[in-house]
């Protein structure tokens, strides 16, 4: 498969993704040409038009572009901490950790949706953390650090729990928000709207900063204990601080996209498969990857079914499935 | 473990059986004495409170515990023949089969009725095992509990959202998750009367196969050299879990970890012979199901709180200890 250059792959992907983008703000129930779409940013020409570009598309592409670039760094840095190329926050429990905390949330304040753009993120936050916290203390061994079958199989048994939990504190109180859990359990996409996008991007934006500065070092972590002692390497600190931001990631943009799974899961994968397992050359791979299949997901789920459309997560679980047990009988 | 405990411990089975039943029949939104119980159960009282408990209330305990047993059953079979200690018709993917085939059939034939529906789910588990097997047929390694697991649960995530998807394309995921979600509300005399002489035939069928399925849990290279028709007790033990699963989820919707968590339950109580576990799992089976669906009812009356709420939350506990009971070298 290396028969493309580092470069060459990343312009291709770019294209691709800028083209999704592109399709993305000119098709929905209001189909735009290339040209009423330039009109409709950059002139009020057609009011409409710019109304539907700027205030209800635009937003919702970059909450979509963004959560898949984060959920592919989440992934990708939950498999090199566990060791193990089947991780992913949704299969590990982390998103429904997220998706708990919202709930619990929900449940215990009234629903303020202006002040709750604002805070849902952290709620999340919160709730992933605990998770992710819990998943960590009751997999780690002393000596070897995670142990990583134990950390997956506790994360599917979370994962399913949680959901579970979920359905059972959202029925046993608020019986007219089970229709947003749903959806949320579904992965649709609802912070489609600006408020979300300024609280969301600035955390996902530094975060993957810092990973990219991380770059050498995470290659290092990947090597095993060994070789991060010798080159003066905190193995156990280092671990710890990318469980914490692979939990930032995860838990941000599953606040505002829902419950999808196999993203960070695939777009890491794929990004090895093509580039090698150099942290500084798949991770942008990765994350280019990811926010293409987010950005298709998206355009599919949007339009399939008008005028409400199909929740993002189900598709991103039709892409994800065929390529995620091709993965487990190949090893 | 000698025969004499082992009758001691089935007749204690059976008293909390019963005891279950009558507290399964107390409880509920509509209070009730138990004068009014034995009343229901052994004198035509035309009460009020007597019709309820006679035609709304008796149905669905013993829809409860047909349901239980049953899941406990497959689950005991199903960790018998793939000797993994996680095996669970819910975990992998076999529920969510029959739940897809419900849906299709939801979109279809809605004409069909309970028979219908039955038939189908039973299909769907067929298919749901299929995969399964497939998949440990096609990798050349054995599969290890984690791989099945992971394996199991990217199935199970990929058949919910086909049902899923379906169900909202087609406008009948309202339909769809009154059946996941509904739990055992509006059960009647027909549909119970349909099910019992399947888990019935099914529980004689698997204690006729318990010595071979005692076998191939302890060794099965051991089993064929003792003679014994493995293949052809697999074959009818997955036809079983199949029948089983499917039973259950055209009962209840799609339970996870019941069928994990009751056979461990019986094991603890009666050791490791299968023709001791079979008949445990069943009785436990039925008694966790019966009294889980009391707190489902009770919880938060006059609504009901969806079964598999109730269910994952008690299951996940027992999921932990599961791992941490076999991650010796088993993982």
């Amino acid at each position: 498969m290396k028969k493309l250059s580092f470069k060459s792959i990343i312009i291709l992907f770019s294209i691709i993704n800028f083209i999704l983008i592109l399709l993305n703000l000119a098709i929905g129930q209001i189909n735009m040409s290339l040209m009423e779409l330039i009109q409709g940013i950059f002139t009020n020409h057609n009011p409409l038009n710019q109304y539907v570009i700027l205030n209800l598309r635009l937003p919702r592409v970059l909450i979509v572009l963004f959560s898949g670039i984060a959920l592919a760094m989440a992934g990708a840095l939950l498999q090199t901490i566990s060791k193990n190329d089947l991780a992913d926050p949704g299969i590990i429990g982390i998103n429904s950790g997220a998706g708990l905390g919202v709930t619990i949330f929900f449940l215990l304040f009234v629903f303020n949706a202006k002040s709750f753009a604002y805070l849902l993120p952290f709620i999340a936050f919160m709730g992933g953390l605990v998770s992710a916290l819990l998943i960590f203390v009751l997999s780690y061994h002393k000596n070897k650090g995670i142990h990583p079958y134990k950390m997956i199989l506790l994360g599917v048994g979370f994962s399913m729990a949680a959901s579970g939990l979920m359905v059972l504190l959202i029925t046993s109180a608020e019986r007219d928000q089970v229709q947003f859990i749903t959806n949320w359990l579904a992965g649709n996409v609802w912070g489609g709207d600006w408020p979300y996008v300024w609280v969301t991007l600035p955390l996902i934006v530094l975060s993957v900063i810092y990973i990219g500065f991380q770059s050498q070092t995470l290659n290092i972590i990947h090597l095993g204990e060994n070789h991060a002692k010798g080159l003066g390497v905190n193995m156990k600190r280092k671990q710890f601080t990318y469980l914490l931001i692979a939990t930032i990631l995860a838990s941000v943009s599953v606040a505002v996209v829902g419950n999808i799974a196999f993203i960070g899961l695939l777009s890491p994968h794929i990004a090895k498969q093509l580039v090698g397992i150099r942290h500084q050359k798949f991770l942008p791979v990765a994350g280019l990857i990811g926010a293409n299949i987010m950005l298709a997901s998206d355009l599919l789920a949007r339009n399939l079914i008008q005028p409400n459309g199909l929740p993002t997560g189900i598709l991103v679980a039709f892409i994800g499935t065929p390529y995620f047990i091709y993965l487990i009988l190949k090893k | 473990m000698n025969n004499k405990s082992f009758i001691f411990k089935m007749t204690m089975m059976f008293i909390v059986f019963f005891l279950s039943i009558l507290v399964a029949m107390k409880v509920g939104a509509a209070s009730s004495s138990w004068d009014s119980v034995f009343n229901a159960l052994f004198a035509k009282d035309k009460s009020n409170i007597g019709l309820i408990l006679f035609e709304i209330r008796i149905p669905r305990v013993l829809a409860a515990l047909l349901v239980g047993s049953a899941l406990g059953l497959a689950g005991s079979m199903m960790q018998g023949m793939t000797r993994n200690p996680l095996a669970d018709p819910g975990l992998l993917g076999i529920s969510a089969g029959a739940m897809l085939m419900i849906t299709l059939g939801q979109i279809f034939f809605r004409a069909l009725d309970f028979i219908g529906f039955m038939i189908l789910a039973f299909i769907g588990s067929l298919i749901g095992v299929v995969i399964v097997l497939s998949l440990s047929f096609v990798s050349r390694k054995k599969l290890t509990t984690m791989t099945l697991l992971l394996a199991g649960s990217a199935i199970s995530a990929m058949l919910f959202a086909l049902s899923q998807g379906f169900g909202l394309l087609f406008n009948v995921s309202k339909d769809v998750s009154m059946w996941t979600s509904g739990g055992l509300m509006a059960m009647t005399y027909s549909q119970v009367l349909l099910a019992l002489p399947l888990v019935i035939i099914a529980l004689i069928a698997s204690l006729f196969m318990a010595k071979d399925i005692t076998a191939i849990s302890l060794n099965e290279e051991v089993a064929i050299g003792l003679g014994l028709k493995i293949q052809r007790t697999k074959t009818i033990g997955y036809f079983l879990i199949a029948l089983l699963t499917g039973v259950s989820v055209a009962l209840a919707g799609a339970l996870t970890f019941v069928g994990l968590m009751i056979p461990h339950l019986a094991r603890m109580l009666v050791g490791y012979d299968y023709k001791k576990i079979i008949p445990a799992s069943f009785l436990i089976g039925g008694i966790f199901i019966v009294l889980s669906d009391s707190l489902a009812r009770t919880i938060n009356a006059p609504y009901e709180t969806p079964l598999i709420a109730i269910v994952s939350v008690i299951g996940l506990p027992f999921f932990f200890w599961v791992i941490k009971q076999k991650t010796g070298g088993e993982l």
